[in-house]
């Protein structure tokens, strides 16, 4: 995120401002120098002293019980899972806990395997729980509400009540999110740039994506599809099987498409509507970004690595004693919008120059 | 002298403070240390203000210098923004396709990350196109903004930056707005999420733990390291520093403050306004790490002083030491020679005054010691003297004595002499007239006839009466020759004393006694040697009465020889020899005879009067008392005698040359009266 932000900012601006910020310490002249290097000596000791006093014993307790645990919504091995559960060890890492062990779980799509970690999880009693997803969110949040929970995923999390608000989540349950509501519009509008016969859409939610029966992006989706002049269908399921007979449909009533909705079950069960989609020539646009480049067509969502990245510092924080209550819930700030022109050319839709030059990234 | 003694001075009289008591190492190191340390308090103490003055005023310095440095990079993100939206505000804009216009603004989004959402106004104020980054895009949308502030303002300031909203109450945004260039311009109004100021914020190195924070200018929290306090939609304004900087504060013309910080603790907060948004930029620092330098300096010049009245206490005790120890050193050589033992010398080598005072006691010790030893000399020089006289006069009192005795005795001498060579006189005379008158009565005789037997008879005795009267005529001169020498001796020195040839004199005399002792015994040998000094030459003297004393001291050594032959030693040669020396004022003559010599008893005695080692009749024992007078008393010489018994006897006569009393002895006055009495 850093080294991309400098990249916008443009490196020139931030090195002079940089080199300005250290300016006066310069100006300073030697004499400051000196007493800086013999202060910053003298701190390390003074630094050094209690945490050789203290330090020790409580690192060796935290060797013997205190870890943290993670849910992942990934059958275990699974690529993906492994990259963001490194990219988790690494923020750790980052964060101030290198030594900090991780209970990683991997539960898969099934719910009730979900269930039965997340109990053997609570049961552990880490310090931090880590959840990826609401599903995984919503197998812990249940079991304690003394662990502090650091989610990523779990789309408004005020509605869900899991926290009172973004700012003071008062509980012991706070994180990242990674989708907004109206992204359910943003696809659409993708879809019907990149195909501008498109007629008729269908939004493939799922459980973890509901609340109260209702699709998070359901709202959006539908106001942006009437307003584009597309039959906007909302099709909520639950297990894989079903995803075959309302893919073939689209296939069969023709200009159709199809929007892939974040969650466990998407993550799951992807690479098979790719198969589908690609097969039947139906385009899709994913929520979750690594299937445009596993041949989806098009995908528009946050990179969840970064997020992951910054979920850990809130872990770290919170590992050195903070309150989950007062750490606010984070809303992405970036999506990127990813075209895969080579299903495009599978699948005979033709990317017009003008939707390549929104694209953040090109699969070719 | 220095060290204290309790008894030393009474304590109720005016005692000298304590201080005046210490001792005199006391003293210096108290005011060696005193000084040094003084000066260090005093160089420290200016030393000590100077540089905190100094470092809070750098460390101000620095802090304001980096919150115009915060302030200026968070404009510069906005500047950014603002730029980025620039080029979507050519005048020439608003006639480029509708789809051109959203490439750009896509472009703009891809190139802002902070611009979530950005649409173009067209010149009457309808929303013409919107592009987000959540949101579908919406072209033409129509919704009229024209009496919105985001498209007045932009109109009539060009730029126009929003107040700060807060999206669901968590995340910060700001509308800005930029008019577009030409006449009659649209409107480009972009979202920008200021949770992308963190970037820059966190980015800002305010020392090693401090930090730098925006707020708006109502004190509510825009960016902050710490981006949860953000979300968290924090009010700062309650915060000491931030209340301070608000707009209309009593401190507003202040731009920094030392204050308790956010989670407690002193911070040296500084302050910049960004004037374009009102945004405060804050950087603070704790308190210890922005005065650092001047605590490192408190510390150091601190710690510089105990070490300098450390060093100074170390040094004033060992100066002190090193002074007094010489001084001890003094005192106790000075008490030294105080108590007389001049003998050692005080050593002190260290090469200042107190040396050369070491040196000026030694050579006072010197000089004290050199007039001892001097006056000690002298008064062994007087003492010496004075035995000396005392030996004068004693001998001048014995020969007084002497004098008195002998003086007293010649004069009963002369008077029983004279007494007696009258009676003598007619003794001596009258058996002479007997002896011529036997010798008559024989002639008387002569002719008559007598019996042979009667002759006989009678010639017997007139033989008988003439050898009786012979005795007595022989006795009666013997007692007048007594009677005559008792005369002498009383009488001392007799005609008159002239310059005489020693050494004819000695000659003289020798041939006399000589000649005498022959005479008198036929049988006498001797063997003279003389061995007379040719320079021995005159000497005023009386001859007579010398010739008295050689002839007597030669009989006495005939005499001497001659008993000591009588003993029938074998190969004994008896000897006598004479000696003359000129002696410069005096000259010396020796009589040395190797005869019987005599007995340390006799030696005392010998110049006695009367007192003689010859059996009677053959000395009257006045001779060597006589002699005695006539050297001593009437020539002022002296007389010695060396002598071992059965040895030798030397006599020693020492005759001044010009020794003649004037006045003599006087002689005694009887003897011309009884010389006339004794020739009736």
């Amino acid at each position: 995120m850093v080294s991309r932000s400098s990249l916008h900012y443009g490196p020139s601006i931030d090195r002079g401002g940089r080199a300005e910020a250290r300016g006066p310490l310069r100006a300073a002249g030697p004499r400051a120098g000196m007493w800086r290097d013999g202060r910053m000596r003298r701190r390390t000791v003074l630094a050094g002293l209690p945490l050789a006093l203290a330090g020790w014993p409580r690192a060796a307790r935290a060797q013997a019980q205190a870890h943290v645990g993670a849910l992942w919504p990934f059958a275990e091995g699974d690529p993906e899972g492994r990259v963001l559960a490194e990219a988790f060890h690494a923020g750790l890492r980052d964060h101030g806990q290198p030594d900090q062990r991780v209970d990683d779980r991997w539960t898969g799509a099934d719910r009730e395997r979900a269930r039965l970690l997340a109990t053997e999880l609570v049961a552990a009693q880490p310090q931090v729980i880590f959840a990826y997803l609401s599903a995984q969110l919503t197998a812990v949040a249940s079991l304690t509400k003394q662990i502090p929970i650091v989610f990523v995923g779990a789309s408004n999390p005020v509605r869900f009540g899991y926290v009172e608000s973004l700012q003071r989540p008062g509980g012991n349950i706070t994180g990242f999110t990674l989708y907004e509501a109206p992204l359910g519009g943003k696809w659409v509008a993708a879809l019907k740039e990149a195909v501008p016969s498109l007629r008729r859409v269908t939004l493939l939610s799922n459980l973890s994506t509901e609340i109260r029966g209702e699709n998070l992006y359901a709202e959006p989706f539908r106001t942006t599809a009437t307003a584009l002049g597309i039959e906007p269908v909302v099709v909520k399921i639950d297990e894989a099987a079903a995803i075959e007979p309302i893919v073939a449909d689209l296939a069969r009533q023709g200009d159709g498409g199809l929007i892939v909705a974040p969650g466990t079950f998407s993550e799951a069960n992807g690479d098979q509507i790719v198969a589908l989609t690609t097969s039947l020539r139906v385009p899709a646009v994913f929520a979750i970004r690594r299937f445009a480049y596993r041949g989806g067509l098009m995908s528009y969502g946050p990179d969840p690595v970064e997020t992951v990245h910054r979920a850990a510092a809130y872990v770290g924080r919170i590992l050195r004693g903070e309150n989950p209550a007062t750490l606010p819930v984070q809303a992405p700030t970036k999506f990127d919008f990813i075209v895969n022109l080579k299903a495009a050319r599978s699948m005979g839709v033709t990317i017009s120059s003008a939707l390549l030059a929104q694209a953040d990234e090109i699969v070719e | 002298m220095t060290v204290p003694r309790p008894l030393a001075s009474p304590p109720a009289a005016a005692a000298p403070p304590r201080w005046f008591r210490l001792p005199l190492a006391g003293k210096f190191a108290v005011a060696f240390v005193g000084l040094v340390s003084l000066v260090l308090l005093i160089n420290g103490a200016v030393d000590l203000t100077l540089n905190y003055q100094d470092a809070k005023r750098t460390a101000i310095e620095t802090q304001r210098t980096k919150a115009r440095a915060a302030a200026e990079r968070v404009d510069a993100f906005l500047s950014s923004i603002e730029s980025q939206i620039g080029w979507t505000t050519r005048a020439e804009w608003r006639r480029v396709s509708p789809e051109q216009q959203r490439y750009d603004f896509i472009r703009l989004l891809r190139q802002a990350p902070a611009i979530t959402e950005v649409a173009y106004l067209d010149p009457a104020g309808k929303e013409q196109l919107r592009v987000s980054r959540l949101e579908p895009d919406a072209v033409a949308s129509g919704k009229d903004f024209s009496a919105s502030p985001r498209f007045t303002q932009a109109l009539a300031q060009k730029t126009w930056f929003g107040p700060v909203y807060f999206r669901r109450g968590s995340e910060p945004y700001m509308t800005v707005s930029v008019a577009h260039a030409g006449r009659d311009p649209g409107v480009t109004v972009a979202e920008v999420n200021l949770k992308l100021i963190w970037d820059v914020v966190s980015a800002i190195n305010v020392g090693e733990h401090g930090y730098a924070f925006v707020t708006t200018a109502t004190g509510r929290l825009i960016a902050h390291p710490d981006l949860s306090l953000v979300l968290r939609d924090t009010d700062l304004s309650g915060l000491p520093e931030v209340a301070a900087a608000l707009p209309g504060s009593r401190m507003a013309g202040q731009d920094y403050e030392i204050t308790t910080g956010l989670d407690g603790g002193w911070v040296l907060a500084a302050h910049a306004t960004i004037p374009r948004v009102d945004w405060i930029v804050f950087v603070q620092e704790s308190l210890r790490d922005a005065m650092g330098p001047a605590l490192e300096s408190v510390i150091q010049t601190t710690s510089l002083m105990g070490l300098g009245v450390l060093l100074a206490a170390v040094a004033g005790t060992f100066l002190a030491r090193r002074m007094v120890v010489p001084i001890r050193e003094l005192e106790d050589g000075a008490e030294r020679f105080g108590a007389g033992d001049l003998s050692e010398r005080i050593v002190i080598r260290t090469g200042d005054e107190i040396e050369t005072l070491a040196h000026r006691f030694n050579t006072m010790a010197s000089r004290v010691q050199e007039s001892y030893e001097t006056l000690e000399a002298k008064v062994e020089e007087r003492t010496r003297d004075l035995n000396q006289s005392l030996d004068d006069l004693q001998r001048a009192q014995s020969r007084l004595v002497q004098s008195e005795k002998l003086a007293s005795l010649g004069q009963l001498t002369a008077g029983i002499a004279h007494e007696i060579k009258n009676p003598l006189n007619f003794v001596n005379n009258f058996a002479s007239l007997s002896n011529e008158l036997v010798d008559e009565l024989r002639e008387v005789l002569e002719p008559t006839a007598l019996d042979p037997d009667t002759r006989a008879e009678v010639e017997e005795l007139a033989g008988l009466l003439k050898g009786n009267l012979e005795k007595v005529v022989q006795h009666g001169k013997r007692a007048d020759s007594i009677v005559k020498n008792m005369l002498l001796h009383s009488r001392t020195g007799s005609g008159e004393h002239r310059e005489v040839e020693v050494n004819a004199l000695v000659e003289e005399s020798l041939n006399l006694a000589y000649h005498g002792a022959r005479a008198a015994r036929p049988g006498f040998n001797v063997t003279l040697v003389r061995d007379y000094d040719p320079a021995a030459g005159l000497a005023d003297l009386y001859p007579q009465e010398i010739t008295r004393v050689l002839l007597n001291l030669m009989s006495n050594g005939f005499y001497a020889t001659e008993k000591r032959a009588a003993e029938g030693e074998p190969g004994y040669a008896p000897t006598l020899s004479v000696t003359t020396r000129d002696r410069g004022d005096s000259v010396e003559i020796r009589v040395r005879d190797n005869g019987t010599g005599i007995p340390d008893g006799v030696k005392a005695k010998m110049f006695d009067p009367f007192f003689t080692t010859k059996p009677a009749g053959e000395g009257t024992g006045l001779g060597l008392s006589l002699s005695h007078d006539i050297l001593v008393k009437q020539h002022g010489g002296t007389v010695d005698v060396a002598t071992e018994p059965g040895a030798f006897t030397e006599f020693i006569i020492s005759l001044p040359r010009q020794s003649v009393t004037p006045a003599a002895p006087p002689r005694p006055a009887a003897e011309p009266a009884s010389e006339t009495e004794s020739q009736p």
